[in-house]
């Protein structure tokens, strides 16, 4: 029943775009790879912040029904 | 021998013989007596007489059918009050007994006081936690860390409290893309310890199928009474089994429950455990932007490198044609990486096509490649760069510049094209 919209992974985005900060100021590259690693870069940045503007919190109600059924519906507050 | 001597003045002599107190020493020794001998105390009673003096002292009867006892509760005690004393509550104050010396009066000093009921909830409470303690349930090592970016949270309260509220609202204010699975559950009177304890262990069964990745334990502030579900065995041992980790937020800033104890994380409220639970989107961003920063400054280092052998490169052969184009792009550059974040994700569609137009004028650029492939430059004999055959005399010499060297000529004819 988890959600099927898509997540974005933002601690591995993170990390990722690190990881790539790291390689781009590590050894001598070429400079097609360079270029290659920030366009990377911005890529992951890019979805990081687009998943950090997500508008607003999703929130749901687990309601166990007798059967021990499992049912989640939508929650307003 | 003295005594009998002295018997001789009379039966109402005084006793020299016995100790003889003076009046502050008495009550000096009652009050040791009295301290030493009963320590701290619960005491339960009425309160009446209350009177608070203008230092904020409270002093009060502490009374039954046919007893009282002085009691006064000093302002330093008094601010720790989480309930309004008032003439006809019943109370249990814990204190201790002692002797007012200059009026010789005994009383009890307060320094904490409930509600009846409330004593022998005290006394379970101390009970339950120096059990579990001993258990190990407490240990810091059985703690487990919280996710840094949770994606799932489950939160086991009323869902008509305020808390939920406050929890919701403040993870709203700091990071969105999460969800919340509330588990409802009662917070307070009899059924809500167990109901508390089975949502904990049915939010860890539902851990994958929710994709729950941390829990929250908690309800708003109430009396010892109220929040007494959360001092309950079955919840304790519930949050210690719990596979996921725990954050209690069970009451006020100074409300402590064995499910604080117990639980992997405690924080004071329900709205310090929407604070605990997510990072801030602020700081994640400022993150990103100095990753991205790191990127960009490091291209820029590498294109500047790059214009500086094409400096070498331009100084080698004597060009005196400006080759303003590497530095115009690092400007164009320049802009982007700021404008990257700031400008939000919409603009960034066209970065990917600024990025390639770079690219190609970066390889277009390099002279050295040019000359590679076969190009030339020609020099008039006063070193600017031919475009165009009107520009020279017939006998001028010319310099070319090729890939591995230099070609010195004569004009001797020249064509223009057609259509210019």
């Amino acid at each position: 029943m988890a959600s099927e919209e898509e997540k974005i992974d933002i601690e591995n985005d993170l990390e990722e775009l690190e990881g790539i900060v790291e390689e781009l100021e590590g050894e001598e590259l070429e400079l097609e790879r360079s270029i290659e690693l920030f366009e990377e870069g911005i890529d992951l940045a890019e979805e990081i912040q687009d998943g950090l503007s997500t508008a607003e919190v999703r929130l749901k109600r687990v309601i166990e029904e007798s059967g021990l059924d499992l049912k989640v519906e939508d929650f307003d507050l | 021998m003295d005594k009998e001597g002295l018997g001789l003045f009379g039966d109402d002599s005084k006793p020299e013989e016995e100790e003889v107190y003076s009046v502050s020493q008495l009550n000096k020794e009652a009050r040791h007596l009295l301290e030493k001998e009963f320590g701290s105390i619960w005491v339960e009673g009425e309160v009446s007489n209350l009177h608070v003096s203008s230092a904020g002292h409270n002093y009060f009867t502490l009374k039954e059918e046919d007893s009282e006892i002085d009691a006064v509760m000093f302002a330093g005690d008094a601010a720790g009050l989480d309930i309004e004393l008032e003439d006809g509550k019943s109370v249990v104050v814990k204190g201790s007994l002692t002797v007012y010396e200059r009026r010789g009066r005994y009383q009890l000093r307060a320094r904490e006081v409930r509600e009846v009921g409330e004593g022998e909830l005290q006394k379970r409470f101390e009970e339950l936690k120096k059990k579990l303690k001993k258990e190990g349930l407490f240990e810091e090592s059985t703690k487990q860390k919280l996710p840094p970016f949770p994606e799932s949270i489950g939160i086991i309260t009323s869902p008509t409290g305020a808390a939920v509220r406050d929890i919701v609202s403040t993870i709203e204010e700091r990071y969105t893309p999460v969800t919340g699975y509330v588990f409802p559950v009662k917070v307070q009177g009899e059924e809500a310890g167990g109901q508390i304890a089975r949502a904990v262990r049915r939010a860890n069964e539902l851990k994958s199928e929710l994709g729950l990745d941390v829990l929250i334990v908690s309800r708003g502030g109430g009396s010892l009474e109220d929040l007494w579900p959360f001092n309950e065995e079955e919840v304790a041992r519930a949050i210690f089994g719990s596979e996921l980790p725990v954050i209690s937020g069970v009451g006020h800033e100074v409300d402590f429950t064995i499910s604080d104890f117990v639980a992997d994380v405690r924080v004071p409220t329900p709205t310090a455990a929407g604070k605990k639970v997510v990072p801030e989107r602020a700081e994640i961003t400022n993150r990103v932007d100095s990753l991205v920063k790191r990127l960009g400054n490091r291209l820029k280092t590498e294109l500047r490198e790059r214009q500086v052998e094409l400096d070498r490169f331009r100084s080698s052969f004597g060009f005196r044609h400006p080759l303003r184009k590497l530095e115009d792009m690092i400007q164009d550059y320049d802009g982007l990486s700021e404008k990257l974040l700031a400008t939000g994700s919409k603009t960034l569609g066209n970065r990917s096509d600024k990025l390639e137009n770079l690219i190609e004028r970066l390889s277009l650029a390099n002279p050295t490649r040019l000359l590679q492939k076969g190009y030339s430059v020609t020099y008039s004999d006063d070193d600017q760069v031919i475009r165009d055959p009107g520009d020279v005399r017939t006998d001028e010499s010319l310099k070319t510049v090729l890939y591995k060297g230099i070609i010195r000529s004569v004009v001797t004819e020249t064509e223009v094209e057609d259509g210019e």
